[in-house]
């Protein structure tokens, strides 16, 4: 699996790219085949112009009353690549081809003076007008084609015979249509020249269609663009737009989370059962896509560290097909990322509560075995846990828990190496049989009567 | 110029055959050479893969269509690459066939162009409803798709003209019955709680005005089981809103219920029923009333009385006992155009 848009859409990213307004299916498809910018510089690049895209589209912006026309512009755009790499390959194109040409030209011309303005660097439409002027001689300006009279002397007159014939004209059909692939051959030998040209403008306006579409999803869900960091991600009030729209639906609040974590210090996030730890492990695992996809970031402040690839572990991996159990799938996956981490990549790697499913005994000394592998390692590493972890050198942070009745989903700093004993204050919270509750909390009294006594 | 002053009064015109090789394209290219067109912006189409050079069917030989100058007109990428006139393209639609997008183009000067559009009623609508936004069509005209009745469906246009010949049967007497038994559904009355169903919660849903004259949507979404809940509902209800097929189990046991067959029965439109000419006959000889919500004009009757293999009915005749029949119009086009 490779880093393309397409291939991280199942990791939460796809919610996003719904509910971005693209104008044609043709930046979506753009869009889809990208892959994931890696460099420092590219992504600094992608968000210097988002934010320029933000601001002039902001309410008081200089295009916040253009949008509605830009994007009917580029609601015409099509995908025409095949087109226009087949122009000129010994081929006449036909009035379909043309009048494709003749769109994306027009398109193109009818929004360069405003894109070129905007000083984008890569973002800028080059001059068309030539190819406009070959494709609507008859300087209509409409978005139509067909091989208008004044292509040839001859034509007017044919066509005049043809429409005063009182029954089909067959012979002269015949000669207009000769005339008129004359024509169509010799559009496309004077077109050739500036095939390169309309390529690009083909890609730069799906691109400028995707940069609306961003910016207008950074208005409409108030996200936020990331500054750069070379070591520390710091995300503050942190959610997940999805969440957040299913729980106000039902009228609840998303309680947003801080959390920072660095390069070669692993973070590990302790905490009750359902804490929302999977949850924000998830999020930030799209967030740290949506970054280096240049997308808005759901967060009140985020500064980011660029990696090279995601890597997200969680959940259950059990692979019957493969006769492998969850354990066993686990465990291969995040041998996969530790393969890479060895090898230097540098890599964003989440463990949902990594050997959750194997004995207590043998699960915290593998999660602490992981911790000690992550440790000085050029990755960031985030790994939630239920066991009890004693001296491991990490960041530590746990999740606030159920206070007052409520469950609170916030992070905090955490000192002590005990994990919160919370799983029969929310088992019973949800109602569960109460004679296994009291059991539950009989025998935990004993075990720890026990261990006093040991002591 | 028989019909062609009717036909100019509705805004969306839908051709269909009784069967093939009656004579659908013959009375396509009638209509088209004789519309007003210097009054009149005129849009045409297919309802899906029509218009090859020859029947698939039979192979016998089909007239291509022949456009006049300023006709509007929606053909697959494939014809429109075939067509032989000059036309400005005006359109590419997004949607997919069988062959490719639509192409949309306007005639620049007279010619021949096959004609296949969208493929199902829903986009049907979408493209007569395209075509007068935006290039301000009058007429938009659906050359129906043979033996499917549905894109004379008046959902997606106002009015229709029928063809059958001695394709369908040559047996006069037959085709007599079989063509007025089809103008029978199309006649028939459109109910009078029409607009309040229509606007009704679900119309994939039965729905019955009560006795008290309220609008209710049961739960059911078919007819196929009748349950016990359900004939009581019907019985006490002044009318009854029946969604999708009506069929000849349903008129059979609505039949034998001499309660249930009070209460009149609304269908979406004529081509929503489905019953056998007995069934439904002896449903309305027992007293039964079935309605439409949407009823399509039926403009005229076009007649072919020859059949694919050569055999050829008497036309005068043929009319007049249609005729007789049906009262209206009937043409026989080959002979009289």
């Amino acid at each position: 699996m490779d880093n393309r848009f397409s291939n991280i859409l199942d990791m939460g990213v796809r919610w996003m790219f719904e509910h971005l307004q693209l104008s044609s299916s043709f930046s979506a498809r753009v869009l889809r085949e990208r892959t994931m910018e890696v460099g420092p510089e590219r992504i600094q690049e992608q968000y210097r112009v988002l934010e320029t895209f933000c601001r002039i589209t902001s309410s008081g912006g200089a295009w916040e009353k253009k949008v509605p026309q830009l994007q009917s512009y580029l609601g015409h755009l099509r995908d025409i690549r095949q087109t226009l790499s087949s122009l000129g390959e010994d081929r006449t194109p036909d009035d379909i081809e043309l009048f494709e040409i003749k769109s994306l030209a027009m398109i193109s011309e009818n929004i360069r003076p405003m894109l070129n303005a905007l000083e984008l660097g890569d973002l800028h439409l080059p001059d068309l007008s030539r190819v406009t002027l070959m494709l609507d001689p008859e300087q209509v300006g409409i978005q139509s084609f067909y091989v208008y009279d004044t292509y040839d002397p001859r034509l007017p007159d044919l066509r005049k015979r043809i429409r005063s014939a009182t029954d089909y004209a067959e012979e002269l059909q015949y000669q207009v249509a000769v005339i008129e692939d004359s024509v169509r051959k010799s559009l496309a030998t004077d077109l050739l020249p500036y095939r390169t040209a309309l390529q690009d403008a083909l890609l730069v306006l799906a691109h400028t269609d995707i940069m609306l579409a961003k910016a207008q999803q950074v208005h409409q869900l108030n996200l936020v663009l990331p500054a750069l960091d070379e070591k520390t991600t710091v995300l503050k009030g942190l959610f997940n737009p999805e969440v957040k729209e299913v729980l106000e639906a039902e009228g609840k609040e998303f309680e947003p989370v801080d959390v920072s974590f660095s390069l070669f210090e692993p973070l590990l996030i302790t905490g009750a059962n359902m804490g929302g730890k999977s949850l924000t492990l998830k999020t930030m695992a799209m967030v740290q896509l949506l970054f280096q996809f240049g997308f808005g970031i759901p967060a009140q402040s985020a500064t980011m560290v660029p990696v090279q690839r995601v890597f997200f572990c969680g959940g259950d991996q059990q692979d019957m097909l493969k006769g492998i159990s969850s354990f066993g799938a686990e465990m291969k996956k995040i041998d996969q990322a530790l393969a890479l981490i060895e090898g230097g990549k540098k890599i964003l790697f989440l463990v949902d509560e990594p050997a959750r499913t194997t004995n207590p005994t043998e699960g915290a000394a593998l999660v602490k075995a992981l911790l000690q592998m992550l440790v000085q390692k050029n990755t960031l590493s985030v790994i939630t846990t239920h066991y009890n972890l004693k001296g491991v050198h990490c960041q530590r942070l746990r999740v606030k828990g159920f206070q007052d009745g409520k469950m609170h989903y916030q992070l905090l700093a955490d000192t002590l190496e005990e994990t919160p004993r919370e799983a029969l204050r929310i088992a019973t919270s949800l109602g569960i049989n109460p004679r296994w509750m009291q059991l539950a909390a009989n025998e935990l009294e004993n075990t720890n009567n026990k261990t006093q006594f040991n002591t | 110029m028989p019909f062609i002053n009717e036909l100019i009064q509705y805004s969306s015109l839908s051709i269909v055959g009784l069967g093939k090789n009656t004579g659908k394209t013959e009375c396509l290219n009638y209509i088209l050479a004789h519309l007003p067109l210097q009054k009149l912006r005129v849009g045409v189409s297919s309802a899906g893969i029509d218009g090859e050079r020859t029947d698939q069917v039979t192979q016998t030989a089909k007239p291509e269509i022949f456009l006049r100058q300023g006709v509007l007109f929606t053909t697959s990428e494939k014809h429109y690459r075939h067509r032989r006139l000059t036309s400005e393209l005006m359109h590419i639609s997004q949607e997919q066939t069988s062959l490719g997008r639509l192409i949309t183009g306007k005639v620049q000067t007279p010619g021949k162009v096959l004609l296949s559009g969208p493929p199902a009623t829903a986009s049907l609508k979408r493209w007569i409803q395209f075509l007068r936004e935006n290039y301000q069509a009058d007429l938009c005209i659906v050359d129906g798709a043979l033996s499917r009745m549905s894109t004379a469906s008046p959902a997606v246009s106002e009015s229709m003209v029928l063809t059958t010949g001695a394709a369908v049967s040559v047996n006069m007497q037959e085709l007599v019955s079989k063509t007025a038994f089809t103008c029978e559904l199309i006649h028939l009355e459109k109910s009078e709680y029409a607009a309040r169903l229509m606007n009704g919660a679900n119309l994939n849903r039965v729905q019955i005005i009560d006795d008290e004259n309220q609008l209710q949507a049961t739960p059911f979404s078919s007819v196929m089981q009748l349950e016990a809940e359900l004939k009581l509902l019907i019985k006490q209800a002044r009318t009854v809103y029946i969604p999708g097929a009506l069929t000849d189990r349903f008129l059979k046991s609505v039949s034998s219920d001499q309660h249930l067959i009070q209460t009149p029965i609304v269908v979406r439109d004529f081509t929503c029923v489905f019953a056998s000419p007995m069934t439904f006959r002896l449903f309305l000889k027992k007293g039964g009333q079935i309605k439409v919500l949407e009823k399509s004009k039926l403009i005229a009757l076009c007649v072919n009385p020859v059949s694919p293999g050569g055999y050829r009915l008497d036309s005068d005749k043929l009319c007049d006992e249609l005729a007789d029949k049906i009262q209206i119009p009937v043409y026989d086009i080959v002979k009289n155009g």
